[in-house]
């Protein structure tokens, strides 16, 4: 027999015997590792993984070092700790949504496993368990070093952290389905999913940015604080002591989870039960969209029309600006907010979301023998893309630099060249270093190569820095210009080649 | 003059992918007018060299010409003629088919007014006029494929490359994509087809190229290709001998 290309890892013998093949372990197992083939890769990405790892480690112990001398229940802090975990609620109600619309709508594989001889209900919790697995997961993998070492310390009750950690993700699992469910109920399937995306970035946008109230709101976030140190009433402040291990509210937290667990599964059930088995939104008659004019034309209105109409992509989109916002903090990290601080924040917001768009458009594109064998050539296709790349970041920044304009007309003026030199370096750095690829690969493009973004948010650094000393009027900006170019220069030589 | 020019023509045509040479000195003539079948086993090379036809793929070495035009010289040119229907559709799940067949006229620059005409006929035809302006991401496999079909004929290109056109569709639905395409010969058109139902092929088709190793190894009507054998060889027969 000829042997395959790929070989796929032998299964260990362990496996069977220990996870009885049908069963809810087994099943679940089975969930995960597909999810783990799906993202394995190369060495260098493992490397990163590990080294991301050290940072929660390094954290976590250092925290722990530095808060040993508290007391068991440290009552001082159940107001802030009962605020962060209300923030991790949201923050996994964000992340359980996107999985659960998801539930419904991967079914090719779902199918395959309610096909066979197996408890359909079995099936459904076990897909459950793995939403609620990889909501809990990157949380647990932040907080448990420091737990740990807590307990090594002699805070030992404070293992019951990781426990509320996902006592939590159960919680915002089934709110995510619930809302959901109602949701479709009220508005629709497709309008409730382009609502719910668009609100759940809006929720982890917030909850990112309340994260960085210290650098650019240090005395609103002093009063927060201060506010907070009084702790709530019972039984609001059960969720933060269960966390420190107070046995009633741990064991009350415990059951309410159970019961959410539950509650999901039933709600999951339902809901696949439900499900066409398309997505719904295919059902919904769509306003039509026209494309006329000449191909250029057609082309670019092709790209906003398919970007327009995808609100999981647009949710991805805003989901990778929230990660911005840190960056652009730093602009005011004073707390001053002056109108050369804001054109530079546009510069960076503008390039930063262009890098996004040129992913999309101009290396996933979805059909793209059916562009190479219509009558254009390859530049006309890549300008009438490019164009449809920079709409957006044009509306964002045109925005931006209206209101900059009512205090800086000139920072406001400035702001539009250098956003736009900073759209076109990442859109250049995006169509240079990728190979064609579907769009649906675009949740992990910074995954895929963390230099590219390294070097990307270096280009956008560099460009916001030397709109900032272009108004300040100094000779540094043509430094800030220069590394850019370098960069650029560097990108184009190591260049992909379209291939034939 | 069109009419004596012949609808493709290939000479020493060479691609190599790594050290894997697909498609070696192929030398090959569609006449206009015809359906042309062109088989050969898996890895032969069909798809390399339609694919370079469509101009999706830079040849090594060799000429193509459609209709006399040179295809590397005037790619856009020869596209303007031509419509690639892979195997897999070619299509924009969140587009619906009317949104659909106004992009590819659009691309093609077809009028508005002729390409909603053509459209209107196409779905109707097709079976797809009640659902053309639902959004393609819930169709079948089928109904993909036909509406990737509309799109390879709304501009009504005067030859037609089809690779595998019957993959996904149920027997009503070939019957009226092989009509279809039977009617786009009867109209002057030109059709190119590959495919692994060598019935169909039998059929359908007034020449077949048989392809092995990235070389012609036979070429003719199927009474050309059966010459001086049994009478009552099957192009099944043929091609097991021809191709293996």
């Amino acid at each position: 027999m000829a042997a395959t290309a790929q070989t796929a890892p032998a299964v260990s013998p362990l496996v069977p015997a220990l996870l009885p093949p049908g069963s809810l372990a087994w099943l679940v197992w089975h969930d995960v590792r597909v999810k783990a083939r799906s993202r394995q890769g190369r060495f260098g990405r493992l490397l990163a993984l590990v080294l991301l790892a050290l940072l929660p480690i390094g954290a976590g112990i250092g925290f722990a070092w530095r808060v040993q001398s508290a007391p068991m229940l440290p009552a001082a802090a159940i107001g802030v700790v009962g605020a962060v975990l209300v923030g991790l609620l949201l923050v996994m109600m964000s992340s359980a949504y996107a999985h659960v619309l998801r539930l419904g709508r991967d079914r090719g594989e779902l199918e395959l496993l309610l096909s066979a001889p197996l408890p359909a209900a079995r099936v459904v919790a076990a897909r459950i368990a793995g939403v609620q697995a990889i909501v809990a997961l990157p949380f647990l993998l932040l907080t448990t070093p420091f737990f740990l070492a807590s307990a090594a310390l002699g805070h030992w009750r404070w293992l019951a952290g990781p426990l509320v950690v996902i006592a939590v993700a159960l919680v915002a699992t089934a709110l995510a389905l619930l809302i959901a469910t109602m949701l479709d109920r009220l508005l629709g399937p497709g309008r409730a999913e382009t609502v719910a995306q668009v609100v759940g970035v809006a929720l982890a946008a917030s909850v990112f940015a309340l994260g960085q109230a210290p650098n650019f709101a240090p005395r609103w976030f002093a009063a927060q604080m201060a506010a907070l140190e009084t702790p709530p009433p019972a039984p609001y402040d059960w969720p933060a002591r269960a966390l420190f291990g107070d046995p009633a509210p741990m064991l009350g937290m415990l059951a309410v989870a159970l019961a959410a667990a539950a509650i999901a599964t039933e709600i999951a059930a339902r809901r696949l039960e439900a499900a066409p088995p398309a997505p719904t939104s295919a059902e919904r008659r769509a306003r039509a969209a026209r494309f006329g004019g000449s191909p250029a034309r057609v082309l670019y209105g092709k790209e906003l029309t398919l970007l327009g109409r995808d609100p999981e992509l647009i949710t991805q989109i805003g989901q990778q600006m929230v990660f911005v916002v840190p960056v652009v903090a730093l602009l005011f990290a004073d707390g001053n907010i002056t109108p050369q601080r804001m054109a530079s924040a546009g510069v960076f917001l503008g390039g930063a979301l262009a890098s996004s768009l040129a992913w999309l458009m101009l290396c996933a594109e979805d059909a793209p023998d059916l562009i190479a064998s219509a009558p254009v050539t390859r530049a006309q296709a890549l300008r009438a893309k490019l164009a449809a790349v920079l709409t957006p970041p044009a509306v964002l920044v045109t925005a931006l630099a209206l209101v900059v304009a009512i205090r800086a007309p000139l920072a406001a003026l400035l702001m539009l060249p250098m956003a736009l030199l900073a759209a076109l370096a990442t859109s250049a750095m995006q169509l240079w270093t990728r190979a064609p690829m579907k769009r649906s690969a675009f949740r992990n493009r910074y995954r895929s190569s963390l230099l590219m973004a390294v070097g990307e948010f270096i280009v956008l650094g560099a460009l916001a820095a030397a709109t900032r000393l272009i108004l300040a009027g100094s000779w540094w900006a043509l430094a800030a210009l220069a590394l850019p170019a370098v960069l650029l220069s560097g990108v184009w030589l190591f260049r992909v080649k379209p291939a034939d | 003059m069109h009419a004596t020019l012949p609808a493709l023509q290939i000479r020493g045509l060479a691609k190599a992918y790594g050290g894997h040479v697909a498609v070696d000195g192929l030398d090959l003539e569609v006449p206009a007018g015809q359906i042309y079948a062109l088989l050969g086993p898996n890895g032969a090379g069909k798809t390399t060299t339609l694919r370079m036809v469509a101009g999706l793929a830079r040849p090594d070495a060799g000429a193509i010409t459609l209709f006399g035009v040179d295809v590397l010289a005037e790619p856009i040119a020869a596209k303007q003629m031509l419509a690639w229907l892979p195997d897999e559709p070619l299509l924009y799940d969140k587009l619906t088919p009317s949104e659909y067949l106004a992009f590819i006229a659009g691309l093609w620059r077809l009028p508005a007014d002729m390409a909603q005409l053509r459209a209107e006929h196409l779905l109707t035809r097709l079976g797809l006029w009640d659902r053309r302006d639902v959004r393609c991401e819930g169709f079948s496999r089928g109904m993909k494929q036909k509406v990737a079909l509309a799109g390879a004929l709304i501009h009504e290109p005067r030859l037609l490359i089809l690779d595998e056109p019957l993959t996904g569709l149920d027997a009503a639905a070939a019957r009226l994509v092989k009509d279809m395409l039977l009617e786009r010969v009867a109209a002057g058109g030109t059709v190119i087809l590959t495919t692994h139902i060598l019935e169909v092929a039998e059929r359908m088709a007034q020449r077949i190229g048989i392809i092995r190793a990235g070389r012609l190894v036979a070429e003719g009507s199927m009474a050309e290709l059966a010459a001086g054998r049994d009478a009552g060889t099957t192009l099944e027969e043929l091609f097991l001998e021809l191709a293996a």
